[in-house]
């Protein structure tokens, strides 16, 4: 667990979610499916999903 | 990225001529011969202008000649390049054209050229992208820093080799070389959460915190983004000023090196001013010289060329007895008046024709007004003083003559000495050089003064803007973890920052392995071509430096090692690129990066025959594809040692000079 701007985050999540983002960034680079702005939605939504797993927890 | 074929129409010499590249895994070269001057440099220039817009040609009219000659007023002509490529896993098509005109005057006007780009996704559909977009896109693609290294001409081989050996290329160039080397999905990742952005991730969790629960949360969102504006401002600002300091540090040693080469250059310039000064003295003491003797000639020169009819004249003067024949006092008049009155003055008839006329008739010729004995008397008084000047006047004129002969011939040697410094100092005033040379060299200076100085507010200000941005955060965040809205946005924008910082991490870290294998591979394949004691080191800018192994210093390479140097260069880049393509090392997961094709223009043309043979070897074996354009000479060379990894033949016929087709 690690402190950021006094919240606390889960380091596991922020290892699957840093492997799970540049592959999706790798993939994308391949095959140009999602625009700049996709993407972001896209990671916004891993982010989101992940924190909210972690505190169901 | 490889190349699947390229289509040039109405460009140069090739009205409509295509070229399929070998994609074949094995077999992946691809062979393009022809003679001198059939296009396989325009053909090569082809790849350039399509992605870029660029050639190098003197000439910048692209449109074929027997086309433009063709055309009537006010028609037009399209010239267009057609590249198909395949990149990651996109089949794309990139094409530029540009529009001539003939105008009633008969010329020739071109319009901007169009870039287009489209490509087809993994479902089959095609998409073209917006104009806006499409450089952007071909920068992915291949970089325009790097695109001169995958498209290289063999002639120019060691000056691409002087320039990674520079020192000055731009950090655009390492930027690319990193994009290249595998490091663009971590870039993109960095780039799509970036803070600074509000369409990024981080910043777009900034834009949303509802402010209904506390109006602070509003107020001190507003300050976070103005900080962070000035923030962003004055970092843009340092980006500056460290580009500019390094640019004018740059020049500066330019210009020490140029003073530096001027030494021997300003020791002739004095030199030759001062034999200027001894010609200039020269042609005044001739000019002097000249205009003596003139004047001496024009006063004496009468008298000298007079000397034999005077030497004559007193010679006839001296026979003859002119004393005592004249009568003091008595004018010819008296005579005259006597000889008409008829008589004498004792008395004696004058008659006409008598003895006494006659005998006083002739006392004219010796009366006055020309009384011949004071005239003959004078008159050999004077010519004798004029025929003892004459002597020192021809000394003086011999003398004078002499003077005049070695003035002319000082003032030709003193002009060939000039002549033979000028051919050496190349023309021009080098001391107003030189002046103008340390002039520019104290603007550097100050200039780097000024900079370090603003750099330095610039910095004071940034940590200001900084703790005061920072305690903004905090205390929004306080705020926000007393609304379970506000509270979800903070979280996610923990773990967006939290990834954000990690990856900076790791790029950095990753770029300082990449580098160190890129050396290493670099070498590898150095050292390979060139059998010697040399190695290769790679800085952050990815400047190579050369240096003999237990040898401190740089040194100086020859034309074989610069083009080993560029090779190894090249090739280490690619085969690095396609290692982390392949590996599937989990040390490299992050790494994701592309092959790249090799095309060259006449590359065989600067290697010798043992270079030729590895560099056959070498290329199909690092790159993931080969196009070489070849002179027919070097064809044999090419078969012999590329043949098996021939996957496609092409050779150029030259119809005329402005036609060129595909066999």
């Amino acid at each position: 667990m690690i402190t950021i701007n006094g919240i606390e985050v889960d380091e596991k999540s922020i290892e699957r979610l840093k492997q799970r983002i540049v592959l999706l960034e790798s993939r994308n680079i391949n095959t140009k499916q999602l625009s700049d702005q996709q993407m972001v939605k896209k990671i916004k939504d891993m982010i989101e999903e992940e924190a909210k797993c972690y505190f169901n927890q | 990225m490889l190349l699947q074929s390229i289509k040039l129409e109405n460009f140069r010499q090739f009205k409509n001529e295509q070229i399929d590249f070998s994609t074949d895994w094995e077999r992946n070269v691809t062979i393009i011969i022809g003679e001198n001057g059939t296009g396989k440099t325009t053909f090569a220039q082809a790849f350039f202008w399509c992605l870029y817009g660029e050639t190098d040609f003197t000439d910048k009219s692209l449109l074929n000649k027997l086309v433009g000659t063709d055309l009537l007023p006010n028609q037009e002509a399209v010239v267009k390049v057609i590249l198909r490529l395949n990149h990651g896993r996109t089949d794309y098509t990139i094409t530029r054209e540009q529009v001539y005109k003939k105008s009633y005057k008969n010329t020739l006007t071109s319009n901007n050229t169009v870039l287009n780009v489209a490509y087809r996704q993994e479902d089959g559909q095609l998409v073209y992208l917006k104009p806006l977009l499409c450089e952007a896109e071909v920068k992915k693609i291949l970089p325009r820093e790097l695109s001169k290294y995958f498209f290289f001409d063999g002639e120019r081989i060691e000056k691409m080799s002087k320039e990674v050996q520079s020192g000055r290329k731009s950090s655009e160039f390492a930027e690319a070389v990193k994009g290249l080397l595998g490091l663009n999905s971590i870039i993109s990742a960095i780039n799509h959460l970036n803070p600074r952005s509000k369409y990024g991730v981080i910043g777009s969790y900034e834009e949303s915190y509802d402010s209904k629960s506390d109006t602070n949360i509003q107020r001190y969102t507003k300050e976070i983004a103005d900080f962070q504006v000035q923030i962003d401002d004055i970092q843009s600002r340092l980006d500056e000023i460290d580009d500019e300091i390094a640019k004018a540090t740059t020049r500066k040693e330019d210009l020490s090196e140029k003073i530096k080469q001027y030494a021997e250059g300003e020791r002739l310039q004095t030199e030759k001013e001062k034999l200027i000064g001894k010609l200039n003295a020269a042609k005044r003491s001739k000019a002097t010289a000249t205009s003596t003797l003139l004047k001496d000639f024009n006063s004496n020169m009468p008298a000298f060329f007079a000397k034999s009819t005077i030497k004559g004249a007193l010679e006839v003067l001296s026979k003859e007895d002119f004393l005592g024949k004249d009568i003091p006092e008595m004018h010819s008049k008296t005579i005259e008046y006597l000889l008409s009155r008829g008589t004498c003055i004792c008395g004696t008839h004058l008659d006409e024709g008598s003895v006494p006329y006659n005998k006083v008739k002739e006392l004219i010729e010796y009366l006055p007004p020309q009384s011949i004995g004071v005239s003959v008397g004078q008159f050999v008084k004077d010519s004798r003083i004029r025929v003892k000047d004459d002597v020192d006047v021809l000394t003086n004129l011999q003398q004078m003559c002499a003077l005049l002969s070695e003035q002319d011939d000082n003032i030709l040697e003193l002009i060939d000495d000039i002549k033979a410094i000028e051919s050496k100092l190349g023309g021009g005033d080098i001391h107003s050089k030189v002046k103008a040379l340390f002039q520019e060299q104290q603007l550097c200076d100050k200039a780097i003064r000024d900079l370090t100085n603003e750099m330095k507010n610039k910095n004071e200000q940034l940590g200001a803007l900084k703790t005061k941005r920072e305690r903004r955060i905090t205390e929004r965040a306080e705020l926000s973890l007393r609304d379970d809205a506000n509270k979800k946005i903070e979280i996610y924008k923990a773990y967006a920052q939290s990834i954000y910082d990690d990856l900076i991490t790791i790029y950095q870290k990753s770029e300082t392995v990449i580098r160190i294998k890129l050396q290493e591979t670099i070498n590898e394949i150095f050292k390979s071509i060139y059998a010697g004691s040399m190695s290769l080191s790679i800085d952050e800018k990815y400047n190579i430096s050369v240096y003999v192994d237990d040898y401190d210093g740089d040194v100086e390479t020859s034309t074989a090692q610069s083009i080993s140097v560029i090779f190894a260069f090249i090739t280490g880049i690619i085969k690095l690129a396609r290692d982390n393509q392949v590996s599937e090392d989990n040390d490299k997961s992050m790494l994701t990066s592309e092959p790249y094709p090799l095309v060259m223009d006449a590359p065989l043309s600067t290697f010798d025959k043992r270079r030729i043979k590895t560099v056959c070897e070498a290329l199909p074996r690092i790159a993931e594809q080969v196009i070489i354009f070849i002179k027919d000479t070097d064809g044999d060379l090419a078969e012999e040692n590329l043949g098996v990894k021939v996957g496609c033949r092409h050779r150029f016929d030259k119809l005329n000079e402005f036609e060129t087709k595909l066999m």
